[in-house]
């Protein structure tokens, strides 16, 4: 079905650093990761490329890496893009049957989809993915395959992403000036959802939030489908630039100080009245800062940020049916007692993740950062799989791949 | 809390006699509750412009508020825990003090068919008394229609995150709620206008809309509107519904009102009707309502809520004579556009997504119950519990009698004093470092009015020490 050896790579250009992974399908769709490439981002702010310059070397190092780790030559990549421009939300399309017996054909299925994506699109947008939900014949609800039932109305129901074209674009030009092509834009919160999330957890309801450092993103899935997701254009330079201004110190020593001391949950019993020293900014003397302080304005912002994602989920009907609780990947899910505030907020089992049936080194596959890039891989993946099976006629487009 | 003490009304209350009570007759099936300071004002406005039938009340722990008011009947409650004074932002408080008189509230309301409970969820009685209030009356098998006053824009995260939860729970409590943003008011209005005529146009657009809404409900009706057809619209999609009417008189006045009514501040300069899904539109005037007025005034909304399904209503008033009175309710499905705060630990036992509305009795015209029939204007009446030890003060003195002055210097004191309060805490965090220095170059998150790019405690007020 599949050439073997087949390389994928997946590009994520993150707030905090740029992600290469490097894959190889095997001939029965298996995944091994043959080699990542990492490099600290610089030109990124809140998940969007603001300055080209800067990301384009910062790229151009993280490919070099990744490609003498793996040893081979990268000319493709699917592209990881979030960030403030994207939207995500359920849309309907309506489609008359027009044949003559009224019976639901596949073509009709992939026309109401099609209007589905179509509609409410503004002007200078485009859909990054789109995935199917359901389906609703008439007045039956809730149709999963529609081909072969009568009716006269078809309307499918399709969770929607979409995004700036032109921010798409300028990530595409900044990858194409170092002569790699752009195979497919994907959002980053699905790519680390097929990265970390198994099948059985789709089924049950589960929640993935990738917290980064420039946004968060997260993608609900029930009953086997993606029922909501979505981005939040904050995350752990937030929690940095706060204790920043907070406590008066550099965005650098804050940042070094939230993986060191940093906690999500704001204990005050055990830290009030005591102190923490930090050195001195140059040549001055060092400061006391309030460990109290600290922890209430980092999980301060924590709290809100989940709070918000807490809210805009709510609007998913199946949320409260979740049963296999929230996943947490993206470097944020390395915070101290993380888990805590998460259950807090959600009421849920709260797990790291795990990105799960691939194989490669274990410190790669068990680093909650690389999830994203490792799920575009999976993306990349199962997009050649699809296309393989259309080859033998069958019409399968690409959001059967989170059907099911 | 024990419904079985001796009903403080008893003794709390002699001009409650049920001869009285008889007396309001048979329309008074609809109860309407000002609850804090903001649904008190709003109360005062609506029993000001004479809603004969129906009863108006202002209920509030706060004695000094409810003395304020004149001209509606005012009632205190939960003396135990708010001792006679506000509730001051802490939902909880609100919700207990309420909760201290449940049994006295649910026999009040008891044979009630529709209460309307306006209430400034941004308050710690409004936002947490309101909602147990409303849900009381439901539980009582009233219909309870809320109305949720939202803060102005200024008045910062922590009203807003309050007015969220507020929000939140008065959607659980009440079959069906609007929204009404005191922003939306400020945006019609001059900047220049002093802050106590901006609450009080606020007040008088609620009122009208209230007041009409009521007399839809109650007026003999050539196309009529009933409480069933008001429920279906509302059940459920409290979400975003919205409401406003509009009184207007003279030659052009149908054009007039559907004018002011595309820049009414509640239709969100009608963007809410462009966007609705459903909508209820209703015409009333006197004996020489118009047949063309009507009909041009609902086919010019056919046009306007083109996504909607639109409901229509026409009636006749002898007492409207010469002026038209348009009325316009319009839902739309999703989730309301308002502050996305944290809720409070304190926050009262409602969950953000608690928004379902149970079922609710269908509503007929039968006599209302004696049991809240109030006298008006009168003193504040406490309903602290019978017996057992009673903190702050039974009776309260009558209201001191002020003129019109006095009493507006009174409202603007309680408005500085309660802005001085906000400027302290404000003022405890000038930091010096550029609060979003790391964000500089790029376009501000913005949620719900706050730009999240600016540190969260610096948002939420916290003096860090
Ligand atoms: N429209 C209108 N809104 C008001 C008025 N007074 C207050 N508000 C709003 O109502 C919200 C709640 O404030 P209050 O009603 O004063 O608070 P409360 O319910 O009495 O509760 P406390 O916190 O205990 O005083 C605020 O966000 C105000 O914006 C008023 O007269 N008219
Ligand atoms: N131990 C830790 N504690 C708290 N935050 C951490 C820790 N380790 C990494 N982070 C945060 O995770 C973020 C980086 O996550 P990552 O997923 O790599 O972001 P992105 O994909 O946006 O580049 C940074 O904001 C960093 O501060
Ligand atoms: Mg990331
Ligand atoms: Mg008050």
């Amino acid at each position: 079905m599949f050439d073997p050896g087949q390389v994928i790579v997946g590009l994520e250009i993150g707030t905090h650093k740029i992600c290469v992974a490097v894959g190889e399908a095997g001939p029965k769709g298996e995944l091994t990761i043959l080699g990542i490439g990492q490099c600290t981002s610089r030109g990124v702010r809140k998940g969007e490329i603001t300055d080209t310059q800067k990301a384009a070397e910062d790229i151009r190092t993280a490919l070099a890496e990744a490609e003498q780790q793996a040893n081979v030559e990268i000319q493709e990549v699917y592209l990881g893009i979030t960030g403030n421009h994207i939207t995500c939300e359920d849309s309907k399309g309506v489609h008359p049957i027009a044949s003559y017996d009224r019976t639901i054909t596949a073509e009709d299925m992939a026309d109401a989809v099609g209007n589905a994506k179509q509609f409410n699109c503004a002007a200078g947008n485009e859909v990054i993915d789109s995935v199917r939900q359901d389906y609703c014949v008439d007045d039956m609800t809730g149709v999963e395959n529609p081909i072969g039932l009568v009716g006269s109305v078809l309307t499918a129901s399709v969770h929607v992403i979409r995004g700036r074209t032109a921010r798409i674009e300028t990530a595409r030009r900044v990858v194409q000036s170092m002569q790699v092509s752009v195979a497919k834009p994907v959002f980053n919160g699905l790519a680390s959802a097929l990265a970390v999330l198994t099948p059985e957890q789709k089924r049950q309801g589960v929640l993935l939030i990738d917290l980064g450092a420039g946004a968060t993103e997260y993608a609900f899935f029930y009953g086997g489908m993606l029922r909501h997701s979505g981005v939040l254009p904050v995350g752990g330079d937030h929690v940095s630039n706060d204790l920043a201004c907070g406590l008066r110190i550099s965005i650098d020593q804050a940042e070094q100080l939230k993986r060191e001391i940093g906690s999500a949950v704001y204990d005050a019993a055990a830290v009030r009245g005591q102190y923490y020293e930090v050195p001195g900014e140059t040549g001055l003397e060092p400061r006391q800062i309030s460990l109290e302080n600290f922890q209430r304005i980092m999980s301060m912002r924590l709290e809100e940020t989940l709070e918000l994602i807490s809210r805009d989920l709510a609007r998913a009907e199946t949320f409260g049916l979740a049963q296999a609780g929230v996943v947490l990947c993206g470097g944020g899910a390395r915070t101290r007692d993380i888990e805590k505030l998460v259950y807090r907020i959600f009421s849920m089992d709260v797990v790291k993740a795990h990105t799960h049936a691939v194989s490669g080194p274990a410190d790669v596959l068990a680093n909650p950062e690389f999830a994203t890039a490792i799920g575009l891989v999976r993306y990349g993946a199962m997009r050649l799989q699809t296309r393989a099976r259309s080859r033998f006629g069958i019409r399968a487009t690409l959001q059967s791949l989170f059907g099911r | 809390m024990n419904p079985d003490a001796s009903s403080p009304f008893a003794d709390g209350a002699p001009s409650n006699s049920p001869t009285e009570a008889q007396t309001q007759g048979p329309a008074a099936g609809f109860l309407v509750i000002g609850v804090g300071h903001s649904g008190g004002a709003i109360a005062e406005r609506i029993a000001a412009s004479g809603m004969s039938g129906a009863e108006v009340v202002a209920v509030d722990t706060d004695l000094t508020s409810l003395r304020l008011l004149g001209g509606v009947k005012s009632v205190a409650f939960g003396a135990k825990s708010a001792r006679g004074g506000g509730c001051g932002n802490d939902l909880a408080m609100g919700a207990t003090a309420a909760y201290e008189d449940e049994g006295v509230w649910k026999q009040r309301f008891a044979g009630v068919r529709l209460v309307c409970v306006i209430t400034g969820v941004g308050g710690g009685v409004g936002g947490g008394a309101g909602p147990v209030i409303a849900r009381l009356a439901r539980e009582a098998g009233a219909l309870v229609l809320g109305i949720a006053v939202l803060p102005f824009d200024y008045e910062g995260s922590l009203r807003r995150s309050n007015a969220a939860t507020g929000l939140d729970a008065l959607r659980s409590g009440a079959d069906a709620v609007i929204c009404v943003p005191n922003q939306g008011v400020a945006a019609m209005l001059d900047d220049k206008t002093p802050l106590i005529e901006m609450f009080t146009a606020a007040n008088d657009l609620v009122a009208q809309s209230v007041v009409s809404i009521w007399r839809l409900l109650h007026r003999p009706a050539l196309n009529p509107v009933s409480f069933a057809d008001l429920e279906r619209l509302l059940r459920g999609r409290h979400a975003a519904s919205v409401f406003a009417a509009v009184e207007v008189r003279g030659a052009t006045r149908a054009r007039e009102a559907l004018e002011r009514l595309q820049k009414h501040p509640f239709l969100q300069a009608g963007h809410m009707l462009v966007e609705a899904d459903a909508a209820l539109v209703a015409v009333a005037g006197g004996n020489d309502l118009r047949f063309d007025e009507v009909q041009g005034i609902q086919n010019q909304f056919q046009r306007l809520c083109e996504h909607a399904q639109l409901m229509t209503g026409a009636a006749v008033d002898p007492e409207l004579e010469g002026r038209l009175v348009v009325t316009v309710i319009a839902t739309r499905g999703g989730t309301v556009s308002l502050p996305a705060t944290a809720p409070t630990a304190a926050a009262s036992a409602s969950t953000g997504a608690s928004a379902t509305a149970a079922a609710a009795a269908t509503v007929s015209a039968e006599p209302v119950s004696d049991r809240l029939a109030f006298e008006e204007g009168g003193e504040p009446e406490s309903i602290a519990t019978g017996t057992g030890t009673r903190i702050g003060p039974m009776f309260v003195p009558p209201a001191p009698n002020f003129n019109e002055g006095q009493k507006r210097e009174l409202a603007q004191r309680q408005i500085k004093n309660s802005m001085r309060r906000k400027k302290a805490i404000q003022t405890l965090f000038k930091f010096d470092v550029v609060s979003v220095s790391r964000f500089a170059q790029t376009e501000p998150v913005k949620r719900n009015g706050e730009n999240l790019d600016e540190p969260t405690y610096a948002r939420r007020g916290i003096a860090l020490n």
